[in-house]
Formats: C-alpha cells, sequence, structure tokens
C-alpha cells in the first residue's frame, strides 16, 4: 500500500503540482554482469538459471541469456553432475563462467525441513443453504471462517526461516480453489458440480507474519497482506503456535445424487525451511511493493532499492528450501452443516 | 606630531534586533550613548559616532511609535550633533569641522572596548574616533575560526520559500554550510550529516527543529534576538554534537510599554507582544500557526464533492508558542523563565464505501503529532564586577505519536465481518538538565569561562502496540522495546587570553561523561584558537577541536519525517567523535566597512553510525544495533569570504571549495565512498540593499556542485521463485557503488522587498526568480513511445531515468503590523 507516497504527495502538493520530471540518459561506466538464479529443492534435481545484467535504459526485458556459460556445482566440496539430487543439509556451491560476462558465484546451504502440527482448529459457519431439485439431489452452499494453530517445532542451534503457505484441496481436484468445473459422470444423466476455497488467510492475524514491519513501513500503512515469510528469533529452538485464520471460506456443490465423496474438502499447510537467501529476496520484494522505500525512492525522497542477491556479482539469488506439510480435512464440517440445514 | 585616532568596536551583548523603523522612547536627561541602547534593540540599526562627540551629552526624548527620523530629530534638537541614516547605520557628527590636533590615544578602560592603536598622522586635521555599536565582533578582534552571530535582522533578510523568514536556511548561506534536499531545512555543516548539528533554545538543546517535513524551522523569528553560530572553533561550553552549535537567543520583554506585532503570510501567521509588568519584570510572548489546514478545507471539500462514495482527509498545521518572563531582583541578579512548545499535527485519511446489499465500507485513518517542549528556569547573578554567574533547570521533551487505524466492513444479505487494524506508535525523548556558568575576568588580559552540567535523558526510541480484530476475535501485540535512562555530566574550563598586542588565544577542555545501560563512556575534548594580529586589518588564526556525540539520528528518507528517531549510543557502537584543524586568514579594511576571509580545515571523524547496507532485512524486532553500522569519515576544504558590513548596500559572497567522504564496514562492501552532500564547490551571494528608509531589497543566489546519488544503472534478472509475489525475468536493480552519480550544478537566485509604512511593512518574495528548476534526485520511470518495427508501429513502455525537478519560480507576500 502506497499510502506514503499519498501523504507525502498531498503535503507537498503545491510542490508537486509545480514540480517536473526531465528524461535523461546519465553517463555512466559500467560493464555486464554474470547473474545466477536457482531455487534448489530437496529431492529435486538443480537447475540454475545463466544470463547478463543489462543497462536499465536498454529495453524493458531484453533477451538476457548466456550461452557461452560453463556452470559447475558444487556439493560439500565435491563436484556434482547435473543429476544430483540435493539432499537436506547439503552445502551448495554454485558458479559459472563466462568468456563475455566473467565470472559468478554463489552458496546456499539446503535447510532440514521441520515437522508442523495442527493442534487446534475451529470453523464456524457464517451462512449455509441447502436444497433439492428434481435433478439435484445434492445442493448446498456453506460460508465459513476458520481459525486453526499450527505448531512449528523450531530445531535447536540454528539460525531458520520459514514460508508457510496454504493449497486448498477438495472432491478429487487438488487447485489453488478455482471453480470446480461440472464434472459429468457415466452414466451422462449424473452430474456433479463443486467449488470450494479456503477463503481469504489473515495475515494480520499472525503477529509473527508481521515481524518484518517495523515503525517506518507501519506508519506508511505497509501491510503484512501476502507476507507470510518469518524467522525463528522470537522462539529459537522452540514450539510456536502459528494463529491462522481463514475469512470467508466457501463450500458448494450441486449433483444430480448424493455422493459423500464430494463432501471431502480442506486445507493442506505447508511449512518451507527457506534459506535466509530465500527470505531476504522475499523481504526485498515486500519493502519494494508493499514497504515505503520503494515509494520514497520513487518519488526520489529516499535512497534507491538495489535488488537484493547472494551472488557475488550482485546479480541473481541463489536459495534452497525443504517442506513438511499437514493435511486439516473439513469433510465432517461440511458434511454436519449439511444436514443442519436440510 | 599629531596622532590619528583609532577604531574602537564597541561591543553591546545585549542587542536585539528588531525590524521596526518606529520607536517608542520615553526618557529624560539621559545620557545619549545609554539611549542608543534601547533604538538598536527596537531598529537593529548601528551606531557609528566619534567617541568624545557625546562626552556630556544628554538627550530628553518622548515618542510613542514615531518613526526613527523624527526621534532622532527630536534627541539630537539642540546638541550641535546632525544624524544620517546610510543603510543600517546611523551615523552622527558634529554640525561643524573639529580642531585639528595631535595626540595620543589613550588605552580604553571598558572591558567591553577593544581598542586599535594610534596612527601618527602629523597634518592631518583631527579625526573622529569611531564607535561602532553593533552586535558581531569582527572577525580581525577575535580568537575564534568560524563562528558568526546572527541577528534577527539578518535571518529576516535572507529571502527563503514562501517568505517565512527561517534560521537554518540563513545559517545555509554561510561557507562551509549546505542545505539538505530544496527547500527543506536540512543543514550539513563542513561534511558532516544533520544530526551532527547541535540547536539550542537559549542554551538548551531541541532535538526537532523541523517542521512541515524540514520546511520550516521551530524557531519563530520574530522573537529572536540573535544567535550564535560555531562550526571550527567550539567554545569549550558546547559538546554533545560533531560539526555544529547554534545557539538561539530571545528578546527580552519591552521596558518602556507594551509593544507587539502581527504577521499574516500566505502559509502562516504569527503575534507576539511584550512589555514590563511592574518595574522590575517583563514578559515577551509569541505564537505561530501555519495555515494550510484553513486553506486545504476549501479544496478537499471541492474534491470530495464529485465523488460521494470516496473522501479524503486531510488536516495539518504546525504552531509553536514561545513565552518568556524577566524579572530583576536587584542590580546583581536576574532571573528569567523561558517556555517552548512546538508542535506538528497532521490527520489525514480516506473514507470509502459502496452501499447495497453487498456493500462495504473502508475507514483508514492516520494521526501524526509530533514536537518539543521546553521549559526552563534561571539566573543570573554578578558575583562581585569580575564574576558573573547564570544557574538554570530545564525540562526538555521531544515526542511523536502515530496512529494508523484501519477499519472495513463487508456485508451481504446473509452475512457481514469487520476488520479492523490499530497501530500506534510513540518515540520521545526526556531531558533534565541542571547547569551552571560562569563568567570571570580575573585581568584585563583573561577571560575565563567555567561551568559544569547533569543531564537525566530517557528515552523511549519506539513502542509500537498493534491491534487487530476480525469480527470477535482480538489479537494485541506490542513490541516491547524498553526504555533507556542515560546520566550524563559534562564541565568545561576555557580562558581567552590577550597574550600580547598581537596574540590572542582560546584554550579550553570540555569534560563529558555518558553512562547507559550499564556502560560508562567518558571523552575529553580539547579546544584550542591561537590568533596573531601583525597589524590592524589582518589577523591569521589557528584551531583545533575535538567532539563527542551520543546521540545519533536514525532517517530513512530525505525528509524530515516524525518517524526519525533520536537514539543513544548503546551496544557495540562507541561515541562519535570528530577532531578538526583548521587555519584561517582574515582581513577588513580600515574603516572596517569590508571584511575578507580565507577559512582551511580537515576533519576526522570516528565511530560514525549509519544504517548498513540492506538494512532493512533485518527484523525490527532486532535492537537497531543490528541494522547499523559503524565507521569513519573525513572533511576537508576550504571558505572564502568576502563580506561588506555598513553602508546602503551590505553583503556578501562567499566560496566553499570541499570535499567529504565516508566508509564503513558494512557499506558499500567496506570501501570508502563520497558523502551524500559531497558538494565541491558552493557559491553563496547576498545583497541587502537599503534604498532608502521605506524599502530595502535582498537579494541571495546560491550555487553548488550537485549532491551525489546512488544511481543503479543495471538491471538483472529476477529469480521468479514462482509465487505470486515474485514475477520471473522482470528486471530488478542491481546493486552500485553508493553514492556514484552526481547531480547537475544546483543554482538558483531568491529575492525579497521589504516596503515600510506607518504601521509595519510589507514583505513581497520570489523564491527562485529565474525559475531554474533544479534536480533534486534521480528516479526510474516507464514512458510510453512508439517503436516502428518491419511488422509495423506500436507502443512500447520504455524504461527511462528522470531528474526529479521540484521548486519552480514561488512568490509570496506577508504584512508585518507593529504596535
Amino acid at each position: 500500500m502506497a499510502i506514503l507516497k499519498k501523504i507525502i504527495t498531498v503535503l507537498l502538493l503545491p510542490v508537486c503540482l509545480t514540480g517536473c520530471y526531465e528524461d535523461f540518459i546519465p553517463e555512466t561506466d559500467v560493464k555486464p554482469v554474470l547473474c545466477l538464479n536457482s531455487l534448489i529443492t530437496a529431492g529435486e534435481p538443480i537447475e540454475v538459471k545463466v544470463s547478463h545484467t543489462w543497462l536499465f535504459t536498454e529495453n524493458l526485458q531484453p533477451d538476457a541469456n548466456v550461452d557461452d556459460a560453463t556452470v559447475v556445482i558444487m556439493v560439500d566440496g565435491e563436484e556434482m553432475g547435473s543429476d544430483y539430487l540435493p539432499k537436506e543439509g547439503d552445502h551448495i556451491k554454485i558458479s559459472a563462467d563466462s568468456r563475455r560476462y566473467g565470472h559468478a558465484e554463489a552458496e546456499v546451504t539446503v535447510p532440514y525441513t521441520v515437522p508442523i502440527e495442527i493442534v487446534n482448529w475451529a470453523p464456524t459457519v457464517t451462512s449455509a443453504w441447502s436444497d433439492e431439485k428434481p435433478d439435484r439431489k445434492m445442493m448446498c452452499d456453506i460460508s465459513f471462517n476458520l481459525k486453526a494453530e499450527i505448531v512449528v517445532k523450531d530445531p535447536r542451534e540454528t539460525e531458520n526461516y520459514y514460508w508457510f503457505t496454504s493449497n486448498s484441496f477438495y472432491s478429487d481436484h487438488d487447485s489453488n480453489g478455482d471453480h470446480g468445473d461440472g464434472v459429468w459422470y457415466e452414466p451422462w444423466r449424473s452430474y456433479a458440480d463443486v467449488y470450494f476455497n479456503m477463503g481469504i488467510l489473515k495475515y494480520e492475524a499472525e503477529p509473527i507474519f508481521s515481524e518484518h514491519i517495523g515503525v517506518f513501513e507501519s506508519i506508511s500503512g505497509s501491510e503484512p497482506y501476502g507476507f507470510s515469510f518469518f524467522t525463528d528469533r522470537q522462539f529459537s529452538g522452540k514450539s510456536y503456535p502459528l494463529h491462522i485464520q481463514f475469512a470467508d471460506g466457501r463450500y458448494k456443490v450441486e449433483a444430480s445424487e448424493w455422493n459423500a465423496e464430494l463432501l471431502e474438502c480442506g486445507c493442506e499447510f505447508v511449512l518451507y525451511s527457506v534459506s535466509e537467501s530465500y527470505y531476504n529476496w522475499a523481504n526485498y520484494v515486500w519493502q519494494r511493493d508493499e514497504g515505503p522505500r520503494g515509494d520514497l525512492s520513487e518519488l526520489g525522497f529516499g535512497e534507491p532499492l538495489w535488488g537484493y542477491s547472494n551472488v557475488s556479482t550482485g546479480a541473481g539469488v541463489v536459495a534452497a528450501q525443504s517442506s513438511s506439510t499437514c493435511r486439516l480435512n473439513l469433510k465432517d464440517f461440511i458434511e454436519t452443516n449439511f444436514k443442519i440445514t436440510e | 606630531m599629531r596622532r590619528w585616532i583609532f577604531t574602537v568596536l564597541f561591543i553591546i551583548t545585549g542587542w536585539m534586533g528588531c525590524l521596526a523603523q518606529n520607536v517608542t522612547l520615553k526618557v529624560k536627561d539621559e545620557a545619549a550613548a545609554a539611549v542608543f541602547r534601547s533604538i538598536i534593540e527596537q531598529t537593529g540599526k548601528n551606531f557609528v559616532y566619534s567617541s568624545e562627540l557625546l562626552d556630556g551629552v544628554t538627550v530628553t526624548v518622548d515618542a510613542k511609535n514615531k518613526p526613527l527620523k523624527k526621534v532622532l530629530g527630536e534627541m539630537f534638537r539642540n546638541t550641535g550633533i546632525e544624524y544620517k541614516i546610510r543603510g543600517n547605520n546611523v551615523v552622527l557628527k558634529r554640525r561643524y569641522k573639529p580642531v585639528s590636533v595631535r595626540r595620543d590615544v589613550p588605552k580604553a578602560k571598558q572591558s567591553n572596548v577593544i581598542e586599535r592603536k594610534g596612527e601618527d598622522i602629523e597634518g592631518a586635521e583631527f579625526k573622529e574616533v569611531v564607535v561602532i555599536s553593533r552586535l558581531e565582533t569582527p572577525q580581525v578582534e577575535s580568537a575564534e575560526i568560524g563562528a558568526k552571530k546572527i541577528t534577527a535582522d539578518e535571518v529576516r533578510n535572507t529571502p527563503v520559500l514562501l517568505g517565512e523568514s527561517d534560521v537554518v536556511k540563513s545559517l545555509q548561506m554561510q561557507p562551509g554550510v549546505t542545505e539538505g534536499t530544496e527547500g527543506m531545512a536540512g543543514m550539513h555543516v563542513h561534511g558532516g550529516n544533520d544530526d551532527e548539528n547541535l540547536f539550542m533554545l537559549e542554551n538548551v538543546p531541541l532535538y526537532q527543529v523541523n517542521h512541515f517535513a524540514g520546511l520550516f524551522s521551530a524557531f519563530n523569528t520574530d522573537i529572536i534576538r540573535y544567535l550564535d553560530f560555531f562550526k571550527s572553533s567550539i567554545p569549550a561550553k558546547y559538546d554533545g554534537r560533531l560539526s555544529s552549535f547554534m545557539d538561539v537567543r530571545l528578546k527580552n520583554g519591552n521596558t518602556d510599554g507594551h509593544h507587539g506585532s502581527g504577521r499574516l503570510g500566505l502559509t502562516s501567521g504569527a503575534f507576539n507582544i511584550s512589555g514590563p509588568i511592574g518595574e522590575r519584570t517583563t514578559y515577551l510572548a509569541g505564537v505561530r500557526r501555519s495555515w494550510y489546514d484553513v486553506l486545504s478545507a476549501p479544496a478537499l471539500a471541492i474534491v470530495n464533492s464529485k465523488n460521494p462514495d470516496e473522501k479524503i482527509r486531510l488536516r495539518y498545521y504546525f504552531m509553536d508558542f514561545n513565552a518568556r518572563i524577566t524579572h530583576r531582583l536587584s542590580q546583581r541578579a536576574n532571573i528569567y523563565f523561558n517556555a517552548y512548545y512546538g508542535d506538528d499535527m497532521l490527520k489525514s485519511g480516506s473514507d470509502d464505501k459502496s452501499d447495497g446489499d453487498w456493500g462495504w465500507w473502508e475507514k483508514d485513518r492516520y494521526d501524526f503529532n509530533w514536537g518539543n517542549l521546553l521549559l526552563q528556569g534561571g539566573a543570573n547573578y554578578r558575583i562581585n564586577d569580575a564574576m558573573t554567574s547564570e544557574f538554570t533547570a530545564a525540562y526538555t521533551r521531544y515526542f511523536s505519536k502515530i496512529k494508523h487505524d484501519e477499519r472495513d466492513k463487508e456485508w451481504n444479505y446473509e452475512d457481514e465481518s469487520e476488520t479492523r487494524i490499530i497501530v500506534r506508535t510513540d518515540n520521545n525523548i526526556n531531558d533534565w538538565i541542571f547547569r551552571g556558568d560562569f563568567d570571570w575576568k580575573p585581568s584585563e588580559k583573561s577571560r575565563v569561562r567555567f561551568g559544569g552540567n547533569y543531564v537525566r535523558h530517557s528515552f523511549l526510541p519506539v513502542r509500537t502496540a498493534r491491534e487487530y480484530s476480525f469480527n470477535d476475535s482480538k489479537v494485541t501485540t506490542t513490541d516491547s522495546i524498553s526504555a533507556y535512562h542515560a546520566n550524563e555530566f559534562n564541565a568545561y574550563i576555557e580562558d581567552d587570553m590577550i597574550i600580547s598586542e598581537r596574540f590572542r588565544a582560546n584554550a579550553g577542555v570540555h569534560a563529558s561523561l555518558f553512562n547507559i545501560d550499564g556502560k560508562t563512556h567518558t571523552g575529553l575534548s580539547p579546544r584550542i584558537s591561537l590568533s596573531y594580529r601583525p597589524n590592524e586589518n589582518v589577523v591569521i588564526k589557528t584551531a583545533y577541536s575535538r567532539t563527542v556525540q551520543y546521540v545519533h539520528q536514525l532517517t530513512q528518507s530525505y525528509l524530515s519525517l516524525p518517524t526519525d528517531q533520536w537514539i543513544p549510543i548503546t551496544g557495540k557502537f562507541k561515541p562519535q567523535s570528530a577532531d578538526k584543524i583548521a587555519a584561517g586568514m582574515y582581513l577588513q579594511s580600515g574603516k572596517g566597512m569590508y571584511a575578507a576571509s580565507v577559512e582551511g580545515y580537515y576533519k576526522f571523524m570516528h565511530n560514525l553510525v549509519d544504517y548498513r547496507d540492506e538494512y532493512y532485512l533485518s527484523p525490527p524486532l532486532e535492537m537497531w544495533d543490528a541494522r547499523l553500522t559503524s565507521g569513519k569519515g573525513t572533511a576537508k576544504g576550504m571558505d572564502f569570504k568576502i563580506e561588506k558590513t555598513s553602508g546602503k548596500v551590505t553583503g556578501h559572497i562567499a566560496y566553499s571549495l570541499a570535499w567529504t567522504d565516508r566508509q564503513f564496514k558494512e557499506k558499500n562492501g567496506g570501501m570508502s565512498f563520497p558523502a551524500r552532500f559531497d558538494n565541491r564547490h558552493t557559491i553563496n551571494v547576498l545583497i541587502n540593499w537599503n534604498i532608502n528608509d521605506k524599502v530595502t531589497v535582498n537579494a541571495a543566489w546560491t550555487g553548488h556542485s550537485g549532491n551525489r546519488f546512488t544511481l543503479l544503472p543495471q538491471m538483472f534478472e529476477s529469480p521468479g521463485f514462482g509465487s505470486e509475489w515474485d514475477q520471473a525475468g522482470e528486471g530488478i536493480p542491481l546493486k552500485s557503488r553508493i553514492n556514484n552519480y552526481q547531480l547537475p550544478f544546483y543554482h538558483r537566485l531568491d529575492l525579497s522587498c521589504r516596503v515600510n509604512n506607518r504601521h509595519g511593512y510589507w514583505t513581497f518574495g520570489l523564491y527562485n526568480a529565474y525559475c531554474h528548476m533544479n534536480t533534486i534526485a534521480i528516479r526510474r520511470s516507464y514512458k510510453m513511445v512508439m517503436e516502428t518495427t518491419p511488422s509495423g508501429t506500436k507502443r512500447i513502455s520504455k524504461p527511462v531515468f528522470q531528474k526529479v525537478k521540484l521548486l519552480p519560480v514561488i512568490p509570496s507576500i506577508s504584512y508585518t503590523w507593529q504596535f
């Protein structure tokens, strides 16, 4: 939210009304360098994207691929082939060389999975409706909110970074809450259409999702919306219950026949253990898009914000992650409320 | 043999600057020289006359708010003395030519008279002993380097943005001082940072001296008497900042009636009044308030009337209030009480709504409130003819409160939900100050100043409370950053010595102790200035000073915002310190009308504190130490100044050649980089032209090498880690060397004109008179351009760098009514 920009603009309205911008091309003496980007996931092959930097004024999105680069992957000091599957705890060094753009390297350690557990959850119905029609034997529309406590057991003696996220699942689908397509079962007269969405994750409800927000960000109206990265600084080596709240969840079904399987729905919670570089990159993106520094720099009233990088050339991010999941099944909750409304 | 008379510079330290050309005066058979003091206080004029001219001359005058000319006419009627007003000077002469004589000039006896050796000019006719009653000691008369006493008149004669005279902006015209972002009150002295300047009101520090994002300073110029400014030779009395010290002194209340003035300008209004309460007590009160809220109300009403579903709320004002009461207990003792309260209030927000069965509303409110409170009581006591003392107790408080309240509600025909987020932030500093200062003249050749003080600091760097509620559930969190209490002790002693006729010296030391968080930091700041005067009109000086700073300000923008935090030295950091050596040569013309100076300096700064690169990646829950890095810096340069101090046209031309850099462990890869205000060349020209008694024109031209800026010319490909907040392939700015780009040369001309009338005066101003819009920053942007390709012409978005230019020519007008 760019409220700071609004405030400053309004405060300096007379100034801004008379101010102006003038395009120019600065004289700079810079050479393009190599850029490395890679997200290493435990158990998956390593992919490295090698590109080169370009002048801002050159083009919006030029072809930055580097054809002559050679990439070397070292794991715990040993060179590995491209088919190597990284493991948790691997210390990986990626280096690349190009005759034109020089050398670049970055290191990262694949973090260990940290288990999560749902210890408490409580959905509440905000509205429910059901009906039956000649060609629709199973019809209902239930809106609900959900509170859940998910415990993160932080390992001792390491500095850990996390990213919490969730995915809805329902019926046989495993989507992110898109409308379910009507599915025609054999025989053709049988019809089922399920829609399920966990609703909006209330990032503000869990204080730890706001731990990156300081005074400067708070007063400028920056919100944690969309940002669920956090660190273990406040609970290092201990368990921490994440207070998760969803609002405006919805389950809707229309089916020609009663089918209990269509009630299958819920949420899969995912806790990624991420490398520091991943956390820093996400934090940078939030600062740029939501934080006040991006606005100030855009107006010319603050230092420009450069992109985070852990690559030797300052270009690109080499990050790593591993994940653990747990499932919350809402089938019983939906079924109970289905019956109540009947 | 005839000996020619010399110039005596008579310094009256109780001078009170005032623009008023009307004078109120009631005296009967009083010594003329004594009456001048009252006129100087009311008009700001200097009196120039021969020393024997007024021997035995008494005057009687009864004038109430009469023009100066009439009052002078009445005063000197039947005295054989005539007067002429030349610019800011009132020159007095006998109506007849004096008799030619030859004599040696006796040494002046008065302690505040500095004499010049008589010259032997045989055969010439007798000339006048010239006495100039004015505020500032000429540079050739003191051992100090880089000291400046600025009168309220000079402050008002410096044309500024929106016609709002401002002490900080007046200082920006001095050599070695550069302004911050255009139009703002930031000040950088000899390559120092903004927070390295100590601003004091009657010797009590103020932490936040800016109103309105720095557009105006906290000092109401209508009630200022003068200000002392030190940038090279720092008197031992002052310490606690690295770069400069500014002490603003207020007027005393009038003794001869209740007088005051009211000012109405485009952006603010002010009213002040002073007068006697009985025979021994005087008062002074001044209040100033801005009009922005009044001016913006109709504009907002128009904007809001166009869209009933969306309303913008905005209300801003600043105000400050000063009061001073002085009471004369006896011939030896005075007591006084000062109060200052400055307050900025900004309330903004918006209301959006959408009615209907499926509807919503959203209310957003921001309340910002920040300011200073200062209460001070003190006593001046003359212990004996050689020693005076001052005892002060003061309380100063800086506060900043911010509240953000965001509410929204959604409903449909089935249900409704309401969300509310409240964030409250507090930041304040409370200081209790107790001090005693002594001024002792053991002999004609020595003046010793000594004293000490104790300061109890309480810092609350930040306390944030967040409250989130969604329907019936509520989450409240408070960042538990505790307050810091610190004890600071200071003691100082200095001696201003006349070693010989040609040599003067000022030597002193300031010792400090700062106890915080179980740690005790100590500082010893020696100061020495030496001057050698080979002849009457030339003096060569050199000085060394060390300064220590225990608090610093953290700011995350180029503006002065209420989120800027003053925090003490804690954790791994050591007190900041600076060692500065300076040397200079000062020249003045025979009659002191012209002065020229050249000063050189080299400053080493240690333990500087700044945000480290990408500091924002450290969660704010950690101590601020984690976001900071320490380092060092240097500043060196030369200041040149040519000044004309009397006559119809006065002013100066100043040029500075400077270099300043910084080096921090965790900034710019540990490499040295130029400071943002590394302005190689700075030229300031200030001209005040008193056309006649009614009209004065002022012009100020400033030009300097552009500020340094961090330009990020290259981009790299975003990693695009696949989530919604991160788009693959997008260009991301590549880190670059800090302050690698210099903005274009900055220059502008400001003009102002004051026209006096019977009841007051008009002030007309023109900021940036020739409308050269200066670049204050560089930003990245995108613009749509037509691109022709073999397949046709299409509109594409093209990345461009843009120079941000803010202020064009801005006129201003104000009227000041005096009574």
